[in-house]
């Protein structure tokens, strides 16, 4: 009895321990490198590491999420506007089948690169809230904003004050 | 022991709901048209009115969630 | 025997009563809004079958042929709102039953009014969804006219999301008055100026049970007061036939449970949805839907729908009387005697990027001792289209 108490209590305390380790402002973004499945050359991995000096965009997003399809062409616009002031979106998808996120990419054509993290290990590791989940990484590696779901007018003005502010335009 | 049998019961509970956590990734299914609790409104309230236009019964409903559970 | 005649007889006013409250909008989504603008049309046709000679009394064989044309248009407010707008118009012509007397062997007969009666059926309804990340509130507003009847109806529901959107709280209230002005009143002595009250409440629970499966219950509770009687139906009380004549409250709580599950191997969803029905006039029924959402590949959607009611009578319902009642409620309306129905439904949906295409047929079958129980076939056929 004692035991079976103690080992629920572990899970328990296991499963709170993870909820306080959510990625917010302030924490610095938990590296991570990923199969790139599009806008990578030659298919190589996606490091976070190797953007260190650059504001990130990092996106989680899937092909069967509403909201993500109204935010691709948001982050598109971003990167052209601040892609020359060292800036560039790294979205990362999270659905089963990769043909699901080529059919989806096919339709809503970018430019930024694409990683594919099919298991969802780097999402339990941010702790998403929701889809899309959006971390904006400053060039010191350290999370700046958080943006859970993607709103057009709220989100959109939000995301472009703090990468304007980020790169010092 | 009874705070003990609380205690208990209250993380019985906290690992049941651990248990069928759903990720917010993880609702790929959840969120087809399919898996609505109605995927056709619309053909649905014609088939209620003519359904209950011969039968008896009548409903009150307000069902409402699952879905892609996006933000 | 009264054998009067009817000529401008209309379809029962149970059916607008049923339509204004089945207006309110079921709010099975629980995603925020899409943003886009969609309109969609569909138009049905339903025939029910003549009522087989051995079981017609007096009258017309022919049932009702009905055509219903429904045109809805979404448009989104704000980021967070959106408007929702439904025309529907419905013309239908043909008998309707009277009354039931047993024939020279004591076998229950149909008697049917003589002439071929057309009636049209307008209702507009208008929802308006405002959605929160926790929450979300629905208000609606309907109104359905008739020559004989008109209806105006409010709605308010809502939805609280806990537990990381696994639990969603569902709650809703509405309300509506309709007013009856029977055809022909003064000839047939009928009735005008009736009204009728009727306001529901309801309470659920859907909640995520893992990737795959999703379960909800809902319970609802209905009361209705004023005119429930059918202003054109008759009973026969002896050798003479009575106004169609109900108690004039009805207490109805209906338990719905809803069960989805995605099968990954077949790429199909499985609905499961059973309802209990209960009522102060002693009609208990049970309901019973069975659907397989089969995708097809390339936007190709197969839905057989398989349906299964079964319901108790009315206490004051009889096919005929022998003799009076002490209450003076007599009922002899198809709708309240106890009988089983089943019903089949074939559904194919095409959609394409923005276009869904959407064609169905259902066959409906009645059984029971009532000799008006009927049968009828359904076909509808839909398009929808969705813009920025």
């Amino acid at each position: 009895m004692k035991q079976i108490f103690r080992r629920i209590s572990a899970i328990a305390l296991l499963g709170a321990a993870s909820l306080t380790h959510a990625v917010e402002p302030g924490a610095s973004a938990p590296a991570f490198s990923l199969p790139g499945i599009a806008n990578v050359p030659d298919d190589k991995a996606i490091n976070l590491a190797d953007y260190r000096g650059q504001v990130v965009y990092v996106d989680f997003w899937a092909s069967w999420c509403g909201p993500c399809r109204r935010s691709f062409p948001k982050m598109q616009e971003l990167r052209e506007k601040f892609g020359e002031w060292g800036f560039e979106v790294i979205a990362i998808n999270l659905d089963e089948n990769e043909r699901d996120a080529q059919q989806f990419l096919n339709s809503h054509p970018v430019d930024f690169p694409i990683a594919w993290d099919p298991k969802g290990d780097v999402a339990l590791e941010y702790q998403l809230k929701g889809m899309p989940s959006a971390y904006i990484v400053d060039q010191q590696g350290q999370v700046r904003q958080v943006v859970v779901g993607f709103d057009d007018y709220r989100d959109a003005t939000l995301i472009e004050d703090v990468v304007t502010q980020l790169i010092g335009l | 022991m009874r705070i003990k049998t609380l205690t208990l019961l209250g993380v019985l509970l906290v690992s049941v709901s651990a248990c069928t956590q759903v990720q917010p990734w993880e609702r790929n299914y959840l969120a087809r048209p399919e898996m609505a609790l109605e995927p056709d409104p619309m053909g649905a309230l014609l088939r209620s009115h003519i359904h209950h236009s011969k039968e008896a019964a009548s409903s009150v409903s307000s069902g409402s969630g699952g879905g892609c559970g996006c933000n | 025997m009264n054998t009067q005649k009817n000529t401008a007889h209309s379809p029962s006013a149970l059916m607008a009563l049923t339509a204004a409250a089945m207006m309110l909008p079921n709010a099975a989504q629980a995603d925020p809004p899409d943003q886009q603008y969609q309109v969609q049309f569909s138009q049905a046709r339903y025939q029910e079958a003549p009522i087989p000679q051995h079981k017609l009394g007096l009258g017309s064989d022919q049932r009702y042929l009905i055509d219903v044309s429904h045109l809805r248009f979404k448009a989104p407010t704000s980021s967070d709102t959106e408007l929702n707008l439904s025309l529907l118009h419905e013309s239908m012509s043909g008998a309707s039953p009277w009354f039931v007397m047993p024939d020279a062997e004591g076998e229950l007969v149909q008697v049917m009014s003589e002439a071929t009666i057309s009636e049209e059926r307008t209702e507009l309804g208008v929802d308006f969804r405002s959605y929160n990340q926790r929450s979300e509130v629905t208000l609606s507003a309907g109104h359905s006219t008739e020559n004989d009847y008109s209806s105006y109806s409010i709605g308010f529901s809502g939805a609280w999301r806990l537990n990381q959107d696994h639990t969603s709280l569902n709650f809703g209230a509405n309300s509506s008055r309709d007013y009856i002005d029977a055809t022909d009143a003064e000839r047939f002595n009928r009735p005008t100026g009736e009204r009728l009250n009727r306001s529901g409440l309801s309470a659920g629970v859907t909640q995520v049970i893992n990737p795959i499966n999703l379960a909800s219950i809902n319970v609802g509770l209905n009361l209705v007061e004023g005119f429930l009687s059918d202003p054109y139906k008759l009973a026969l009380v002896g050798q003479e036939t009575v106004a169609d004549s109900r108690p004039d409250t009805h207490e109805q709580i209906n338990i719905d449970l809803s069960w989805r599950r995605f099968i990954k191997g077949a790429n199909a969803a499985l609905h499961l949805d059973y309802r209990y029905f209960t009522s102060d006039w002693e009609i208990d029924a049970h309901t019973l839907e069975l659907s397989w959402y089969q995708n097809l590949g390339n936007g190709w959607q197969l839905t057989p729908t398989l349906r299964y009611h079964s319901q108790s009578a009315a206490t004051f319902y009889r096919p005929y009387y022998t003799q009076t009642r002490n209450d003076g409620y007599y009922s002899s309306d198809y709708r309240l005697s106890a009988f089983d129905a089943y019903s089949g439904q074939l559904k194919l949906i095409k959609r394409f990027d923005t276009l869904q295409l959407d064609i169905g047929y259902e066959h409906y079958q009645a059984e029971g001792d009532h000799p008006g129980l009927l049968s009828y076939d359904l076909l509808t056929l839909g398009i929808g289209y969705r813009f920025q």
